[in-house]
């Protein structure tokens, strides 16, 4: 009895698997019988109408790859790149569609790990349906990506992946975020050296694919500047204990402290150097920028100062807009990721409207053309690539004040780039 | 100065990780096993006495309550799938099923509560307390972490050595055959000693996310692994050994983070763990003689 | 089962001859790179899982940290071709010898530990070996990985991702498991099973239980780190991410599934354990969770995994409550073991 309770198990435990697994190449077919079926209807009803009279976008779906972490560690940021690509994706539709046809995001869980964001990119290459993918969501993912989205000649529009060497991989490797090597020497220029007159720092940053490649150009900007990192100390992702870190940063007695961390990470840092009873000013880099910290830090987090690519104020009816959309669903304010997916997802559909076509070289070589000038409603641009596929972004300084993010500089760049 | 600054975070941190330890050590002893689902217990602790305090109320005493009943529960949710049938069988069986729970309950909080910190309602000021007029200090968090844990030690000590349940669950983890023998129902005894083990994981919990003024549904992995450290340190079924082992590697690990980097952290009790066990195998703290550990599995 | 157990019984090299066709033409039936890339993949974790059940499966110890030896190899196999240059073949040779000789120094403090405390220190080993890659910059690049892998060349052949590295990975499988049937069915082999069965008694019986299962652990050792050359040259890119904790649990899971302690159990665990979770996919945020339940589901209804024996000690029948109920014996439950 039992013997067979367990084959029949194992049977359907395969069976269900396989039928999964198919779907790679067994969705083609799922998803083109209705596609057919819309097609052969589409030309029934647009004979009599002789071309689209409404806005209603018709017949078969564009289809998008998403690449986020829906599962695992890092769900919590995935949920800011599916959801906003999702909103993105409505609002396209809302207005017409791209070619006249709806788009549809085919979102893929990588858990944060290059390993599946590597399957789940051949997955996407296979589907001849998807003419371009959005994400992978960190540069560690987004650099493992890349030569299989090469080999598929097939668009990587990651939204956030900062890290310099992903950009120049291949030449079709994009990204939204702007160089790590700009941004942090904005922030080390003209906030650390010129908006704060500081003369020592000490950097706490997270030992990730983002928070290594912060710190280094922090150093650099930081020796250019004259300024004194008086100690650096890196920790591992998932950490929670600073307490250590900051009694040895505190005996180096310096001026301000850095942080290179995600917003909870930061959080966390912040109340603790507050029960110790240090009154030190914190500065914070570019994922430091998020209501989170507000909420996790309450008093602990005044006077934190950040860099952000983009300053989300009620002031601004487009992106409040998507903010209040974002946190019906989100049930939280979206952090710097969800307006640069929003803005992903728009971006790659004018592209693919200015290509004309699906055909995934058409859309990499527009994608390259396109530019904020060809997109409404876009909330954190000017963009414009360049050659790599990256882009040379301009920030502004943000501060809280009153437990409120306030801005306090208008959007520059350091000076390298301008 | 410095150095004993690092060694009073050293303690208080040592400390929590010795309730969690504690807890572990217990389950271990009943139950023989080891489980990977501990971190997720500490979590739920976590999280419920989080709960509590935003929705129900502020009070932190409540709190710990609560924390020990819903970790208990999921204690007994562990004890059914995890232990009950596969107590006599090989430990990888039971090994798997936990780390199975682990991912069970790890994804489904994270399905129900989302995976972002959540802000601990704080039942008290935290301020740093200057001992003797000197820089050095505690904080007010440290303090009545250590507190806590003392009291619940001592209450644990006496629920183990002055009661009957107590008097079982000591009889059981040493020898289950011969409790069987003089009429204790092993069973029932091992799943009284996992909930009292959960729950205090819970109650670990609790007071982990008040020190670090946040919890998450993913923070218990990571303590997990501590309090299984600090148990394997003090000889696996040794209470006493394992708190005193969980005390050493918080100290350790500051003194650790104080020399090379936080980066390092977990390598540093680790490699505590691999010497300590390379020169006394039956763990650090055991100092009985006679019983021989069992060979094979 | 039993019908599928008595035809492979019968006709042992026919079953094989076939399962080993069904391997060979299984790529062929797909034209998607992406199924045929999983499923070189399931041959990989296969190899991978069969090595993790030299250790665990045959000489019962209780090792969680087989990762660990995979990072070494994945980061040595990757460093050698992509700093050094070298060829495929001689990157494996050297990361054989590098794993070996990691074997070796791992198993020396275990040799005296048994049961928990031995899958503590491995875990803590895995854990380490992650740990380090992560902050040695300088050679590892740290968090961000070393990216830059080239394809397989072999004799001259371009080995690309898909069939082509299907057919290498399947080769790698065969012959583990060839010599690992061979090196079972001598002395090594029936000394590790001597071990795992009862160690007190081995030992008494002359088995130098210390020298067996240092070796046990090195044939391990080795057969995961070459492992993690594939891994490296599969994936084309190495970061310390890939190496976890939960890594090492999935290939433990795909031993247990399948059945440890038997040849093709890992083998059989890993395409079941992979299918999952390449299956699930379509479950979105609840993949996990149907993942973990249909594991403890099948370690409930099949403890002993889908080949295991059942006249074993890891199958789970000698237990202290078994030899008080002498009554369930006599009811025709086969159990000779033990009592």
């Amino acid at each position: 009895m039992k013997k067979t309770i367990a084959l029949a198990l194992a049977a359907a435990m395969t069976a269900s698997a396989l039928t999964g697994c198919g779907s790679g190449g067994k969705s083609e077919t799922a998803q083109t019988t209705p596609a057919a079926a819309e097609t052969k209807a589409e030309a029934g009803t647009q004979a009599p109408d002789g071309g689209q009279a409404d806005n209603a976008p018709s017949g078969d779906p564009i289809r998008i790859g998403g690449i986020a972490p829906v599962t695992g560690d890092k769900a919590e940021m995935g949920e800011s790149f599916w959801r906003s690509w999702q909103l993105a994706i409505d609002k396209v539709n809302g207005e017409g569609g791209v070619l006249g046809r709806p788009v549809e995001l085919v979102l893929e869980d990588s858990k944060a790990d290059p390993k599946e964001a590597v399957e789940l990119t051949k997955k996407m290459g296979d589907n001849e349906d998807i003419c371009a993918v959005l994400g992978p969501m960190a540069s560690s993912e987004a650099i493992a990506c890349a030569p299989v989205f090469e080999e598929y000649s097939m668009v990587e529009l990651s939204p956030c992946a900062s890290n310099n060497q992903y950009a120049p991989m291949s030449d079709y490797a994009f990204t939204l975020a702007g160089k790590m090597d700009a941004e942090m020497p904005y922030l080390i220029e003209r906030g650390v050296h010129e908006y704060l007159n500081a003369k020592s720092v000490a950097v706490i940053w997270v030992n990730d694919d983002w928070g290594s490649s912060a710190y280094q150009s922090t150093e650099e900007g930081c020796s250019q500047y004259g300024i004194e990192i008086t100690d650096n100390e890196s920790f591992v992702s998932g950490e929670k204990d600073f307490t250590a870190i900051l009694t040895k940063i505190r005996q180096t007695n310096p001026e301000y402290l850095l942080l290179i961390t995600q917003a909870a990470d930061g959080a966390l840092i912040l109340n603790q150097v507050k029960s110790m009873g240090w009154e030190i000013p914190v500065i914070g880099a570019g994922a430091m920028y998020s209501d989170q910290v507000i909420l996790l830090a309450g008093d602990a987090a005044e006077n934190l100062v950040a860099s952000a690519a983009f300053f989300l104020s009620e002031d601004d009816p487009v992106a409040w807009d998507y903010a209040t959309k974002f946190s019906d669903g989100a049930g939280f304010y979206p952090t710097i990721h969800g307006p640069l997916s929003y803005d992903a997802a728009l971006l790659l559909c004018a592209a693919i409207e200015k290509a004309g076509t699906t055909d995934r070289q058409a859309v990499r070589d527009a994608l390259m053309e396109t530019t904020d000038a060809d997109v409404e409603g876009l909330l954190a641009g000017p963009y414009s690539f360049t050659e790599d596929g990256d882009i040379i972004r301009a920030y502004c300084l943000v501060k809280i004040q009153d437990g409120k993010w306030t801005r306090v500089s208008d959007y520059t760049k350091c000076s390298k780039f301008e | 100065m410095y150095i004993i600054q690092q060694l009073i975070n050293g303690l208080s941190q040592g400390s929590i990780y010795a309730l969690m330890a504690i807890g572990y050590t217990l389950i271990v002893g009943v139950v023989g096993l080891i489980t990977f689902a501990y971190g997720e217990m500490v979590m739920i602790g976590a999280m419920s006495a989080y709960l509590f305090y935003t929705y129900v109320s502020p009070n932190f005493f409540l709190g710990i309550l609560v924390a020990f009943a819903a970790s208990g529960i999921a204690g007994i949710f562990i004890h059914k799938v995890a232990y009950e049938r596969f107590l006599e069988a090989p430990k990888h069986i039971a090994l798997l099923c936990t780390v199975g729970c682990s991912i069970l309950i790890k994804n489904l909080a994270q399905i129900a509560f989302g995976s972002q910190g959540n802000a601990m309602p704080m039942a008290f000021e935290t301020r740093p307390f200057y001992l003797f007029g000197t820089d050095l200090y505690i904080t007010t968090i440290h303090l009545a972490v250590i507190a806590i844990v003392l009291v619940l030690s001592v209450g644990l000590s006496l629920f183990l050595y002055k009661t009957r349940v107590g008097l079982m669950l000591r009889a059981v983890s040493q020898d289950k055959m011969a409790s069987s023998l003089v009429a204790i129902n092993v069973k029932k005894v091992t799943l009284i000693g996992n909930v009292v083990g959960t729950g205090l994981g819970g109650v670990a919990g609790l007071l982990y996310g008040t020190y670090l003024t946040n919890v998450s549904t993913v923070f218990g992995t990571v303590v997990g692994l501590k309090a299984i450290s600090a148990c394997v340190l003090g000889g696996m079924t040794n209470i006493p050994g394992a708190a005193l082992g969980a005390v050493l590697i918080g100290i350790l690990e500051n003194f650790g983070i104080a020399l090379f980097t936080s980066s390092y952290r977990d390598i540093f009790a680790f490699i505590f763990v691999f010497i300590a066990l390379t020169f006394r195998p039956e763990g650090l703290f055991v100092f009985r003689f006679g019983r021989k550990k069992k060979g094979g599995k | 089962m039993t019908a599928a157990k008595n035809f492979f019984e019968k006709h042992k090299t026919l079953a094989l001859v076939l399962g080993i066709a069904v391997l060979l033409v299984l790529p062929q039936l797909t034209r998607s790179n992406y199924i045929r890339g999983v499923l070189a993949r399931i041959i990989v974790y296969a190899t991978l899982a069969s090595g993790l059940n030299i250790i665990n499966g045959y000489s019962g110890q209780s090792c969680l940290g087989i990762v660990g030896f995979t990072c070494i190899g994945a980061y040595s196999g990757a460093l050698l071709t992509t700093k050094l240059g070298l060829p495929f073949l001689a990157s494996l040779v050297l990361t054989l010898a590098l794993c070996a000789a990691a074997g070796f120094i791992v198993s020396l403090p275990t040799l005296k530990l048994n049961g928990m405390f031995l899958s503590i220190i491995t875990l803590g080993f895995s854990e380490m070996m992650r740990l380090i890659a992560l902050n040695w910059q300088k050679l590892t690049n740290g968090p961000l990985g070393i990216k830059g892998i080239p394809n397989v060349h072999l004799f001259g052949w371009k080995i690309k991702s898909g069939a082509p590295f299907y057919y290498l990975a399947l080769a790698a499988l065969l012959l583990v498991v060839f010599v690992l049937n061979r090196l079972l069915k001598s002395r090594v082999g029936r000394a590790w099973i001597a071990i795992r069965e009862d160690q007190d008694a081995a030992r008494s019986l002359g088995v130098k239980v210390s020298h067996y299962r240092c070796i046990n652990f090195m044939t391990g050792a080795m057969i995961c780190g070459t492992m993690g050359v594939f891994i490296a040259y599969y994936y084309r890119y190495v970061s310390p991410d890939m190496f976890s904790l939960d890594e090492g649990f999935n290939v433990l899971s795909m031993c247990v599934v399948g059945g440890s302690g038997t040849l093709f159990g890992p083998i059989a665990g890993a395409f079941v354990i992979n299918l999952l979770t390449e299956g699930f996919r379509f479950a979105s945020e609840w993949r996990m969770v149907m993942y973990a339940v249909l594991i403890i589901t099948m370690m409930w209804v099949r403890p002993q995994g889908l080949f295991g024996a059942k006249d074993s000690v890891i199958a789970g029948q000698i237990s202290w409550k078994n030899l008080f109920a002498r009554k369930k014996k006599e009811d025709g439950d086969v159990d000779h073991i033990g009592s």
